[in-house]
Order: structure tokens, then sequence, then C-alpha cells
């Protein structure tokens, strides 16, 4: 299963270094390149929204652990795109009752082949109410939104009133549902909690690959640019700031790989530790990427280099699925709980 | 013995377990924390006794000097249930149980490792003499002097940041004793007795009302030549392995204390609905470091392992770094928080000794002694950046 894994995400590492390097990147931002269709096209063919899908659904089984490789590696070269959403709204399609109903198992089959897009509720701390915002794009067929109590819905966009919205993040979609009202096309029963988890390991796993992605270009800039005769990355200032970065991007990995096993072995620690992988990890990979701004001096307040793309990037992923306040509450009130229920959620195998 | 049980894995644990469960006295972190430096040395010197008769005090040394050479998931292990049941730390013996042999069995010689290695693992207590006030981070700089005299190196200077050196028979010492040559070909490594005429113990009273750490005056004091430690001026390369011996136990035991300490923390105030429990920045706070905690968790394990599986120095000697800071920087964010909760409280005068429990303005500033001590964070910060990102040398 760990290699398995090790190769899944060394394979996408790979395609997407040759796929979407950070010109590629600005070019797709700069309305030059459709980067977002290639990869759309590429993720069809490698099959990427399979990973994490279970073997019953045609899927390779790797569970959370591959919707947080597939996410680390688009987070790491800033990938335009749906993935984010889709991966997340796969998994809680599969894995919900209505999972084989004609019309879900018929979305799930469009999705995976790349000819649908799935758009998920860009919060899921609030009822769907109108003007709420999806993340996704305006084509997306169904969208995932949070239902009555523990359930989630799966609504058609098809005759929805949708309206495209411009956020900063320019690698990603989002779009306004003008009037929440949309036909249903399922209700998934008690699958709002699976789905905030995947909806968090996503969210995390995205945010460290980003900080690590532009931490490394920023560290390769601070060795070319010269200032005063040298590299600026021999000042001891700089140099230190890059090293407090380095060990926090590597924190918040270990807390998203902590909220992948619980998930994957659906005890009681899931929640906890998902909500405060997504937590921590966008706070960090919201200070590295920012300092990374800072860090290129002049051109990090330019459009031209990459630091803006991330910082606009994690800075979404910390808005996203509930405010990081909230879910440290959510957190806590899982720890009491698993306490309470003599759960142990802190041990770890040695 | 409970040692001889070691490659069971399930019943060694539950033998360490169910063993300091009936041998430590219930009461003993409230007495440790009434109780004075001095007893708690005792105390340590008692538990040490207890564990050697288990096999339990020095398991990693090789079977010649009365250990069984435990494996580091076998240390681990002990050192798992030692945090878990919140047993005294035994500060006092970490240069004992680590350094010296981690130093003697590679580079001392036969005589050496007979004559002091056996006493070490009864209890023998040894400290360490290698910082001065002038040479603290860049360590290579010392001066304290030693010249040949016959049989003897006579010996003068200052050391400080000796921890525990007011209890030691022995000390590991670093002296200068080629002045001319470059600063890392003239420093030889020696052993010296605590009883020496001419040298002078000086506690330092800490910022968190202990001390631990001491100076050493040394006034002509002769030490024979028989204890230099590898070759003359070749203990530079010496000391490289006594600072190499510790892998990481250490501090995964520590965070290890810490994980039952905070669970224990937000349990008792949970069963009183304690005030911060309230307040959002303080709750949301302690879920953060709860979090990061478990992060710094998870790396030293991954670290642990590597050693177990041999991976190359450099790669472990990074990583030990990267841990060092990011451990210690958590250790001092919990300490900070609790400082916090604990308010007006925090700031009533304890010093405190048991470790079993979080003390506010206590621990807050004893954490300086996390992110000071062993190699400060600063020089941490460097070797990421040069030798583990590549950043060009200031």
């Amino acid at each position: 299963m760990d290699e398995m894994l090790a190769e899944v995400r060394e394979s996408i590492a790979s395609v997407l270094a040759e796929e979407c390097p950070g010109l590629a990147v600005h070019k797709f931002i700069d309305g030059h390149d459709p980067l977002d269709e290639r990869l759309a096209g590429l993720a069809a063919d490698l099959g990427w929204l399979l990973i994490a899908l279970p073997e019953a659904a045609s899927g390779i089984g790797l569970g959370a652990a591959g919707l947080a490789a597939l996410n680390q590696e688009l987070g790491r070269v800033g990938a335009p795109g749906p993935f984010l959403a889709q991966s997340v709204a796969l998994d809680a399609l599969v894995n919900s009752t209505v999972a084989n109903a004609d019309a879900v198992a018929a979305l799930v089959g469009e999705v995976v082949a790349g000819s649908a897009t799935l758009a998920i509720a860009a919060r899921f701390d609030l009822a769907p109410k109108d003007g709420m915002m999806l993340l996704g794009e305006c084509s997306a067929r169904a969208a995932l939104l949070p239902g009555e109590g523990d359930d989630l819905v799966l609504v058609d966009l098809a005759d929805a009133a949708l309206e495209s919205v411009v956020i900063w993040d320019e690698t990603r979609s989002m779009v306004r549902l003008q009037r929440a009202a949309v036909r249903p096309i399922a209700t998934l029963a008690g699958m709002k909690a699976r789905a905030e988890a995947a909806y968090a390991i996503a969210l995390a796993a995205d945010s460290v690959g980003a900080a690590r992605g532009i931490l490394d270009r920023t560290v390769t800039f601070m060795k070319e640019r010269e200032q005063f005769g040298r590299p600026i990355g021999s000042f001891q200032a700089l140099k230190h700031r890059v090293a407090n970065h380095l060990v926090n991007a590597g924190g918040a990995e270990q807390l998203v790989l902590q909220a992948v096993e619980h998930v994957d072995e659906g005890g009681p620690g899931a929640g906890l530790w998902s909500a405060l992988a997504k937590a921590n990890a966008t706070d960090a990979a919201v200070k590295v990427c920012a300092d990374c701004v800072q860090l290129h001096g002049g051109v990090g307040f330019t459009r031209e280099y990459d630091p803006h793309v991330f910082l606009k990037r994690v800075r979404l992923n910390e808005m996203l699925l509930s405010s990081n306040g909230r879910l440290r509450d959510c957190a806590e009130q899982a720890f009491a709980a698993a306490l309470q229920g003599g759960h142990d959620v802190l041990e770890l195998a040695q | 013995m409970i040692i001889d049980l070691r490659d069971d894995v399930s019943a060694f644990r539950a033998a360490i377990r169910d063993w300091i469960a009936q041998t430590l006295p219930e009461d003993w972190a409230e007495v440790a924390e009434r109780g004075t430096e001095d007893e708690n040395v005792a105390f340590q010197r008692w538990w040490f006794g207890q564990l050697a008769t288990e096999g339990l005090s020095v398991p990693h040394w090789p079977e010649e000097y009365g250990g069984v050479d435990l494996g580091i998931s076998g240390q681990m292990i002990v050192a798992d249930e030692m945090a878990r049941a919140g047993a005294p730390p035994l500060d006092v013996y970490i240069v004992t149980l680590n350094h010296l042999p981690g130093t003697l069995i590679p580079c001392g010689n036969a005589d050496q490792r007979a004559r002091y290695l056996p006493p070490a693992s009864q209890g023998a207590v040894w400290c360490q003499g290698f910082s001065e006030p002038g040479a603290g981070s860049d360590l290579a700089s010392l001066r304290c002097r030693a010249v040949r005299d016959g049989d003897h190196y006579v010996i003068n200077g200052q050391k400080i940041w000796s921890s525990m050196s007011r209890y030691a028979q022995h000390c590991i010492l670093l002296v200068r004793t080629d002045p001319d040559v470059a600063k890392h070909a003239g420093i030889s490594f020696l052993i010296m007795d605590m009883d020496t005429p001419g040298l002078e113990v000086r506690p330092i009273e800490q910022i968190d009302g202990h001390s631990d750490f001491s100076e050493l005056f040394l006034t002509d004091v002769r030490v024979p030549v028989a204890n230099l430690v590898g070759a003359e001026n070749d203990g530079w390369r010496v000391a490289q392995a006594t600072l190499a011996s510790e892998r990481g136990v250490l501090a995964f035991e520590a965070a290890e204390r810490r994980r039952h300490l905070m669970e224990n923390y937000y349990r008792a105030a949970r069963a009183v609905n304690a005030e911060w429990l309230d307040d959002d920045e303080l709750r949301r706070q302690f879920m953060t470091l709860l979090g990061d905690l478990q992060a710094s968790r998870r790396l030293i394990r991954d670290l642990l392992h590597d050693h177990e599986n041999g991976a190359p120095h450099a790669s472990t000697a990074m990583a030990s770094a990267r841990i060092k800071l990011y451990q210690t920087t958590v250790i001092q964010k919990i300490s900070d928080l609790v400082a916090r909760i604990e308010g007006l409280e925090g700031h009533v005068r304890r010093s405190f000794h048991a470790q079993s429990r979080f003390v506010g303005m206590f621990d807050f500033l004893n954490s300086y002694a996390w992110t000071i001590s062993g190699g400060t964070n600063e020089i941490m910060r460097n070797l990421i950046a040069e030798r583990g990102l590549g950043l060009p040398r200031g």
C-alpha cells in the first residue's frame, strides 16, 4: 500500500513537473493557454480521480491517503482546475448509499472520464441559501451541498442560475448559486462528516503542497538573486525565516498524515484530526506563502513572479469548508467526546 | 528481570507498566514537588537503583558493560512506558547514560572502559565540561588550557553550562592542548574526577529558580595523561562521537511526556469546566498546539525509525536539527499558553521538580532551556538553511 502510494505520488509529481511548470501556470492565468483543460484531459487519461476511490467503484483504493497525495502534488505546482472539489465530491458520492443509483453512477463515470465536472459548497458549516458560493466551474453538472442534519444533497446545476465570480485565486473557479432551491438528484444520508473530513484533508494537503512548492522556488531565487555583491540567501535574517518555514511545512504535512490515518481507519479521531489538519495546515501555509512574497522583495509584488499565485491559493483554502476557529472548536468537541468515550485518539503506532 | 522479556514486545511492555505501578510510590510527584533539588536528585538515584534491579537502567549498553544492546525500538518502549506513567525523568544521569558510553566505547581505551563504565552502570554521575563563557555556539574556540607536565596535564580555565555537575563524580572535559594550530586541531578530550584539587564548582542560579547548571573553575588542576580519550589534539573528533551519542530517544520521551501532560491538563479542565475552555482564543490555541505536538511526535518517530534502519548520518543529522527546532518551539508555545491560561495564579512563585503536570510561569521560563541548550535554535536554523537547503554561508 505504501509502495503503491509512493509510486502514484511520484507519477503525478513527474507529470505535473513536465506539464505544469511556473511558466505554464502564468500563461494560463494570463489567458494564453488552456492548461486547465490539458490537465483535466491528463487526469482522465491517467485516472487521477480514481486514485482515492474504492476498488468496488473501479478505483485504486488508496482512500484518504490517495486523496491527500493527489491534492498535495497539485498544490505544489499551483495546478489550475477543479480537482480539489471533484476529488472531495467523488469520495462522498461513491461511498454513499446512493453510489449505485443510476443517476449517481452515470455522473461519477462522466466525471472520472473528464466529460463532466462537479462543484461543492464552498462552506459546509452554513445551510444552503440564495447567493451561496460553490467551489467549481460555471459548467459544473452538479454540486454537493450540505443537507439536513448529517446528510448531503447532490443537486442538478443544469437549470440553476449560476453567476461566475472573479476570484483572486486564478487557479481555481468559484460560482454563486443565485437561488439555492435547485433540483436534488440524490440525498447522501449521513455523509456530511465523511465529506467534511475529505474536504479538510484535500485543503490541508493542497496547502502543504503549495507551501513546499513556493518555498522551494523561493530558496532557488535566494541563491540566484544578488545584492551587496552576494546572494541574498547568505543573509542570516532571511535564512532563518526559510528554515522556520521548512520545519513548519513539515509539521503541517505530518498533521495531514495523522488525519489520513484516522479517516482511513474510520475511527473516532477522524473528525478531530481532519479539522485540525485543515486549520493548522492552512494557517501555516498562509504564513509561508505570504513570507515568500516578502522574501522575493520587489518582484514578489509583481504578477510576473510565482509567490502571489500560491498566496492567493492558500488564502482561499483557508476560507473554505469552515473558518479555522470553528474547525478548532469542532476538533475540541471531538476530542472531548473521544476522551469521554474512552478512545485514545492521541495514540501513535510505534 | 523484566529486560529478559524484551523479545516479546507486548509482554515486555506490560511487565514494565505493571512494575512501575507497583514500584513507584503513588505520592512521589507531590513529594517531589515540595522537595528540594537535592531531595529530587536523591529520589532519582533511588529510582535508578530500582530500574537496575530489572535491567532497565542501561539496557541500551553493550552486554559487556551491563546492558543488553537494546535497540531503538526497545528503548522507545521503555521511554514510552516511563512517559505514560509520569515516572521520574533521570535528568541527573543524562551524560552517564548516553554521552559517556557514546564516547568511551568507540574512542576510549580498554582500561578506561573497564574502569569507568561498570560504576557508571551502577549510577555514578557524570557531567560534561564543554562550553565556556567565550565558547558557546562556537564550541571549537574553547580556551581552557591543558599543559603537559610529566604524566599529568595541568589545566587552567573555565567551563560553563555543566548540567548536574554539583552531583557528579566525573567529568568529560574538552581542553586546548595546542594553541598554535587551527582551532579544531588543538583540542583534547579528558576524563576528570570531580574531587581533583583546584576544581571549584559554582552553581548558576537560573531564571526558573533552579540551579541545574554550574560553572567549573579550574586552577592548576592535575589530570593524569592516562585519562586522555583518543590521541592528544584529536579531541574534536572524539567530541563529535559524544555529541552524536544521543539519537533522539530523549526527545521522544520528552514529546511523549507532553502528550500525557496535555491530555491530563485538558481532562482536569473539562472535569471542572475551567474558565479558559470558554475563552475562544485560549481553547483554540490549545487545539492548535495539540495538533503541533502530534506532528512533532510523528517526526521524532520517523527519525528513530531511520536510525534503526541505519539511514545515512547526513540525513538523520538534518532531520535532528529540524525536529529540535520544531519540537522545542512547540514545547515553548505550550508553556506560553499554560502561563496565559493560569494567569495570576501562574505567577505565584513555585519551583517544580516532578514534571508530572504543567506549572504556569515555571514551565514557561524553563522552556528556554529547550530552545537554547543542545545547540540554540538559531544554530539549528543555520544548519537547516545551509546544509539542508544549500543556502550560501554568510
